[in-house]
């Protein structure tokens, strides 16, 4: 394997290994360790607020050109302006001209899988734990082991995260730099005001649905016109609601130590219960199992109560917009909760010839605000302008989609708002990120490779009846014991077992 | 009697066929409150060409990828008949020692191919076709299947004439541009029509090759919306998460989707009458044997 004609056969052992799906494949990993990097000199050291690689290395580096496959929404047309702008940075402070390949989220995942298979010599790509999954590639042999590199290549990396980094730990290493934005979630309720004002909500009385119930009661008999609740067809329980806890498995977070399935859980029957005595009381939408989305059933602003994943800081706007135009109030039914760094990532390519230079370029993307910003928003003057706030107004149809891509490229806390974004969004965000509540399960990632076909069995049985079930629609006495029937056929509880063995050896380990 | 059960049940079956598209047409030209509130109508309660002037207020992208789709269909169309018409008729000559040798070959890829990772290697590293127009064009050239519906149809072609014309003093080339070819304009018709679709409808070569944006072809764009929608909103917990209550007020609205649609459909449908009088005979001839 390591003779010098090993690369064709490695290139082979790639292609087998993606189209098997093999894990067996650490030899790939194996090799690239090997390579370590280049020693260069001490001087590199940069400073708190320093711009990445300081003056004396830049001499001695070679000039490269590297491929960054990123993902991104709608089509910028305009993105050779924007890239061309954008290498005359990285020329003058990492000696390197960047291909930035921008990828439509909806085909990210296909077409990286594919780019990955063939071995095609690239060297960042984007990475998350939901899609394009950070794991499996890792297991795969995708990605490069950076960890040695950050140290002298991301300092700024390094001292933003801090031990946030370890999240992004697999098999011993880091193969990814992750993004710095909101990484709390903050699960809960979303009420209009106008109908707690009126019917004196007692926020702080409401900690799961059930506390609900005389509101919607109220509203139902007095607003003939209002929907109490609103849901859509990808409804599903506020678990917090519930003390249950997901970070790639589901656990009660009074046992941690114990992987639950939901659908078995005595909670669920009574949520459903409790959805079902909605429904038919008429509080729910009545088309609430076939509403495509959320967003359509609230369009109208005639939906009382609701509920989010995600009660964001600065949030109502959004939500106000939502419910035509009427103000919302937030009744969260948890503490912040660290989600984690692996949502959004950038990972090094094992093809990459350059890794530490990559790296070099992310820890610019972290610590650079004007090229964060340019790569975020575009050019100023041409694609967005500065109001006199200094936040960021966009030029309809410039050619660049924005303000979209923030958490694809780098540290968002350093970029511009957004008009419209209050002015201590990213004070908030940092605050929150630092103090959030960490699950007892942090640092945990499920490898799910070795029951990947129980998965995809499972997920079509959840799509056959949790539409119906979750908004009431169907009658869980009847309906749920054939969900359940059918997940133990679709191989549950081997999914179950693999899990928990993975927890149990990783508390042993602990 | 007979006839008015067969024709009704024909019509029954036309309308099946025909009433979604008219919802589409429709739908593309409803209010998008009308949508949202009743869901797509045949006659919707408030009429509006907002979804179409949705599409073309940034007419360039669209402009260019009709070109780009109009380039590959016609190049597409041309080159793949030509070659097709070239490869059967050498399978089709009785006097071609290694006919049965060389239509096994051909035959034998259709049964296998080289799958997915083998062409995109082929494709990008070899042959060096990344964000290159050809990428779209050359691997559809040759599609085995018509190439057999082709050979077959010339096989009807009476050998003798191929033989009094070379008697006659005629060359290869000449017997088959002159002779062979005219000869089988409904068959070349039927398939240049269903050869066209196939390069009009391209988008997946287009997607794992073509990374300048300037190349996208229009189903490519019609595509990625649908697909972008379906990602948005099967991740719409973590897109919410990072805060991209922008890129979810973007997404397009009901009616643009259908706007986008009928423009990807309609040139086609103008197009297909006029080879309809060939389709019709050019299926019946090659089914029929000689």
């Amino acid at each position: 394997m390591h003779s010098v004609q090993s690369t064709k056969k490695v290139r082979l052992v790639t292609v087998i290994a993606a189209l098997l799906f093999a894990t067996a494949c650490s030899t790939q990993s194996g090799n690239s360790t090997e390579e370590t990097p280049k020693a260069t000199p001490q001087s590199t050291v940069t400073d708190a607020e320093g711009e990445g690689i300081s003056e004396p290395a830049e001499a001695e580096l070679e000039p490269v050109n590297l491929k960054w496959y990123f993902l991104s929404y709608g089509t910028p047309t305009d993105m050779d302006t924007i890239e061309a702008e954008f290498n005359k940075y990285t020329q003058e402070l990492i000696n390197a001209t960047v291909d930035l390949v921008p990828v439509e989220a909806g085909d990210y995942e296909d077409k990286m899988n594919t780019v990955i298979a063939s071995g095609e010599e690239f060297d960042i790509a984007w990475t998350s734990n939901w899609s394009f999954g950070y794991v499996g590639n890792v297991n795969k042999g995708a990605f490069y082991p950076i960890e040695d590199l950050l140290p002298e290549y991301a300092p700024n990396v390094t001292k933003l995260f801090g031990d946030k980094l370890e999240d992004a730990r697999i098999n011993g290493s880091i193969y990814a730099i992750p993004i710095y934005q909101t990484m709390t979630q903050i699960q809960g309720f979303v009420v209009q005001k106008r109908f707690a004002d009126k019917y004196n909500l007692d926020v702080s009385s409401i900690k799961t649905y059930t506390d609900l119930e005389p509101f919607l009661q109220q509203i139902k008999e007095n607003e003939p016109d209002i929907i109490p609740f609103g849901a859509a067809k990808d409804h599903s329980p506020i678990w917090s609601a519930y003390d249950i806890s997901w970070t790639g498995v589901t656990f009660r977070n009074s046992d941690p130590k114990t992987i639950i399935h939901t659908d078995f859980a005595p909670e669920y029957e009574k949520h459903l219960q409790t959805m079902h005595k909605w429904f038919k009381a008429g509080w729910i939408n009545k088309d609430a199992a076939t509403a495509p989305d959320l967003k359509s059933v609230l369009a109208k602003g005639n939906v009382a109560v609701t509920q989010d994943f995600n009660l964001k800081a600065g949030g109502e706007a959004g939500h106000k917009a939502e419910n035509g135009g009427h103000d919302v109030i937030y009744i969260p039914t948890q503490v912040p909760t660290f989600t984690g760094v692996t949502a959004t990532m950038n990972a090094i390519s094992h093809t990459s010839k350059h890794p530490e230079r990559a790296v070099a370029l992310l820890d610019l993307m972290a610590s650079n605000a004007d090229m964060f910003n340019l790569l975020k928003y575009g050019i100023e003057g041409k694609h967005y302008t500065l109001n006199a706030e200094g936040k960021v107004v966009p030029i309809a149809d410039s050619g660049y989609p924005m303000g979209v891509q923030g958490w694809v490229m780098g540290n968002e806390t350093i970029g511009y708002l957004m008009e419209g974004q209050p002015d201590d969004t990213w004070e908030v965000t940092i605050e929150r990120n630092e103090n959030a509540q960490r699950s007892p399960l942090y640092g945990f990632t499920f490898n799910g490779e070795n029951v990947k076909t129980e998965i995809a069995a499972m997920q079509s049985v959840s799509g056959e009846f949790g539409a119906g079930l979750q908004t009431g629609t169907l009658d869980p006495a009847v309906y749920l014991p054939k969900l359940q029937d059918a997940l133990k056929k679709a191989g549950v509880d081997a999914y179950l077992a693999e899990q928990q063995r993975q927890l149990d050896e990783w508390f042993a380990k602990k | 009697m007979a006839r008015a059960i067969i024709n009704g049940i024909f019509a029954l079956i036309s309308l099946c066929m025909f009433l979604p598209f008219v919802l589409v047409i429709t739908s593309s030209l409803s209010a998008e409150q009308s949508i949202i509130a009743n869901g797509y109508q045949y006659i919707p309660e408030q009429w509006s060409t907002e979804g179409y002037a949705t599409v073309f207020k940034s007419p360039a992208i669209l402009l260019r990828a009709y070109g780009v789709t109009a380039f590959i269909t016609v190049a597409g169309t041309a080159l793949s008949l030509l070659l097709t018409a070239m490869t059967a008729y050498v399978l089709s000559r009785k006097d071609y020692k290694f006919g049965r040798l060389a239509t096994f070959y051909v035959f034998f890829t259709m049964l296998f191919s080289g799958g997915l990772v083998p062409f995109y290697i082929l494709m990008t590293q070899y042959l060096h076709l990344k964000d290159n127009i050809l990428a779209i064009i050359l691997p559809s050239l040759l599609n085995v299947f018509y190439v057999m519906i082709m050979r077959s149809y010339m096989l009807k072609i009476p050998f003798e004439m191929i033989e009094s014309a070379k008697m006659d003093g005629a060359g290869e080339f000449r017997i088959f541009f002159r002779m062979v070819l005219p000869l089988s304009t409904p068959g070349l018709a039927t398939l240049g029509l269903m050869i066209s679709f196939n390069y009009w409808n391209e988008w997946f070569n287009a997607l794992l090759f073509l990374e300048n944006q300037s190349l996208a072809p229009l189903q490519l764009l019609l595509q990625r919306m649908i697909r972008n929608i379906e990602f948005l909103t099967s991740n719409s917990d973590f897109v919410s998460q990072f805060g991209m209550e922008v890129a979810i007020a973007d997404l397009p609205k009901y009616n643009v989707r259908m706007a986008m649609a009928i423009l990807a459909a309609g040139p086609m449908m103008f197009v297909f009458p006029f080879f309809q009088r060939y389709f019709v005979a050019g299926l019946t001839i090659g089914s029929l044997k000689g």
